[in-house]
């Protein structure tokens, strides 16, 4: 009996190690999502997300949507922006929701939670020029040239993901299987 | 909500029908069904990793600990909720495993308890062998004419006999605490919780979490498939999870070691084994965590009342007092149909 609890302990520990190793080793580059404000800093807020789904639960916009086991084993259950259900208002219900600061303080004048990218193939006003629907920017960062196409100011652009909710492109009229849309917010590498 | 409890020493009048297991269903029961409806409708008062409205949070010490490992940072929000939950943690030890906890049930539905063992926290009541019945009916029914009938003294000549003692009884270093060594030095290596991946109550919610997002949003993931399939990895093919691994007990039964106030407490003129003499075991073969309610210290107690519930003489009280001293006057011996009720 004393054997087994032993046994019990050493491998459910061992195990526990294991287990950590593989799952950093297998997850390679890591996530490509975007992270609620305040999670731009992957390292700190893998370290930190509990997994609690708290600032999902809270987001008024309903932009904050959970990673399934499809993203990786560590990425799984973690908190990913979904812009086509809402756009970040920068409420920071989420930040102050997150029970163990992996979310920390945001600035959306200084932060960016991303930047918006344009798929040319896909934007409708590049196809035919009929379509502006992504001129709602809060922060000014989408103009249009004399052709009527939309370009995004990187500098401007904070990835609040109005323009993407906005986004008209493979909602109803040109659906193809993929999700993505014709304006997208990407992850921006951190390190000013 | 953990407050509710039965008026224990009271139920004599009316043959129990508010016992403590049934009281404890229905709060585990309304913390399930709390949380779901949180998760599915953004109320937003979270889970158990980490629950409450606002600056009012409790966290889950385990998961605050290993993000405190983890991150190597002092987060004094953390910090916080960490000491409020601790300082419960002493005062109520384990009780979260039996009240709150949704693992013993899915545990005990997955792989139902044998006969006379305890599996889970929220095992059900161990009938009385015929030999105890036997000896509880002739206590009862012959007082002052014999024991059981074997010695033909009085039985306030009986004395009593010593406590019978649990196999987990009193401070004890099991596998669960290897395994909360284990989380806690995984997550301090590698950078993130790691026991929070595979913890069956994180991977319980996350279930539900999942098929919120497969009914509401039309996203059906292969979450829906592969958590609940470690979940009952877990505790089919791990068998007795709460006993051998959870370092979630393990981090609460330790914080209890200093506190020996709230936990079930007999009351030794009622209780057929100190005072009768009667080879009384019901209390310590009813208990899913083996222990005997007599004993100085339990730190592995649930407070989970099946003692409570099952004791003959109604001598063990959860509430701070041994029930049945004021006003209950030897409450065996008079009383032949209390025996009975706890073979039901």
């Amino acid at each position: 009996m004393k054997r087994r609890t032993f046994l019990y302990g050493v491998g459910g520990a061992a195990s526990l190690l294991v287990f950590g190793g593989a799952v950093k080793f297998l997850d390679g580059d890591g996530a490509q999502g975007l992270r609620p404000p305040g999670g731009q800093d992957e390292d700190r807020f893998r370290s930190l997300c509990l997994r609690c789904d708290k600032c999902r639960t809270v987001c008024p916009e309903d932009c904050v949507s959970v990673s399934s086991i499809e993203d990786g084993i560590l990425n799984a259950r973690l908190p990913i922006l979904d812009f086509h259900q809402g756009k970040c208002t920068f409420c920071n219900e989420c930040i102050e929701a997150c029970p163990t600061g992996a979310l920390e303080a945001f600035d959306p004048a200084v932060d960016k939670i991303g930047v918006a990218m344009i798929d040319p193939e896909r934007c409708i006003a590049y196809i035919n020029n009929s379509c502006d629907r992504c001129d709602v920017c809060p922060y000014d960062a989408i103009s249009f040239d004399a052709m009527k196409r939309p370009s995004v100011d990187e500098d401007a652009c904070n990835g609040c993901g109005a323009c993407t909710l906005a986004c008209t492109a493979n909602v109803f009229l040109s659906f193809d299987g993929d999700r993505r849309r014709a304006i997208e917010v990407v992850r921006v590498e951190r390190g000013e | 909500m953990t407050e509710k409890k039965p008026i224990a020493p009271d139920t004599r009048k009316q043959p129990s029908k508010l016992t403590v297991s049934r009281v404890r269903t229905i709060v585990l029961i309304v913390a399930f069904f709390g949380i779901a409806l949180g998760l599915a409708f953004h109320i937003g008062w979270g889970n158990l990793s980490s629950m409450g409205i606002g600056a009012i949070t409790a966290i889950c010490p385990l998961g605050a600990l290993e993000t405190l490992v983890a991150s190597k940072t002092f987060i004094p929000r953390v910090i916080i909720a960490l000491v409020a939950i601790v300082i419960i943690a002493i005062l109520v030890g384990r009780m979260f495993c039996s009240w709150i906890c949704p693992v013993p049930p899915l545990s005990k539905f997955f792989h139902p308890a044998k006969k006379g063992e305890g599996e889970s926290s929220s095992g059900t009541a161990v009938p009385l062998t015929e030999a105890e019945k036997a000896a509880l009916k002739a206590a009862v029914s012959h007082d002052g004419e014999g024991c059981g009938g074997k010695s033909g003294h009085h039985c306030g000549a009986c004395g009593s006999l010593p406590a019978v003692g649990g196999k987990r009884d009193g401070r004890k270093i099991d596998s669960r605490h290897w395994v909360l060594g284990g989380s806690l030095v995984s997550a301090a290596i590698f950078g993130f919780p790691v026991f929070c991946l595979i913890c069956p109550v994180g991977l319980t919610f996350a279930t539900v979490i999942a098929l919120v997002r497969a009914l509401g949003y039309q996203e059906p993931t292969w979450s829906l498939l592969v958590f609940p399939a470690i979940l009952i990895v877990e505790l089919v093919v791990l068998r007795k999870w709460c006993h051998r691994l959870c370092p979630m007990g393990a981090l609460l039964s330790l914080l209890n070691w200093g506190n020996n106030k709230i936990r079930p407490k007999v009351n030794e003129s009622a209780c057929l084994r100190s005072a009768k003499g009667i080879d009384c075991q019901v209390c310590v073969k009813v208990c899913p965590e083996q222990l005997d309610p007599h004993s100085g210290r339990i730190p592995e107690c649930t407070k989970c009342g099946l003692c409570v519930d099952a004791c003959p003489s109604k001598a063990i009280s959860l509430l701070g007092r041994a029930p049945a001293k004021a006003g209950a006057p030897a409450p065996v011996c008079d009383e032949p149909e209390l025996a009975m009720t706890a073979t039901d």
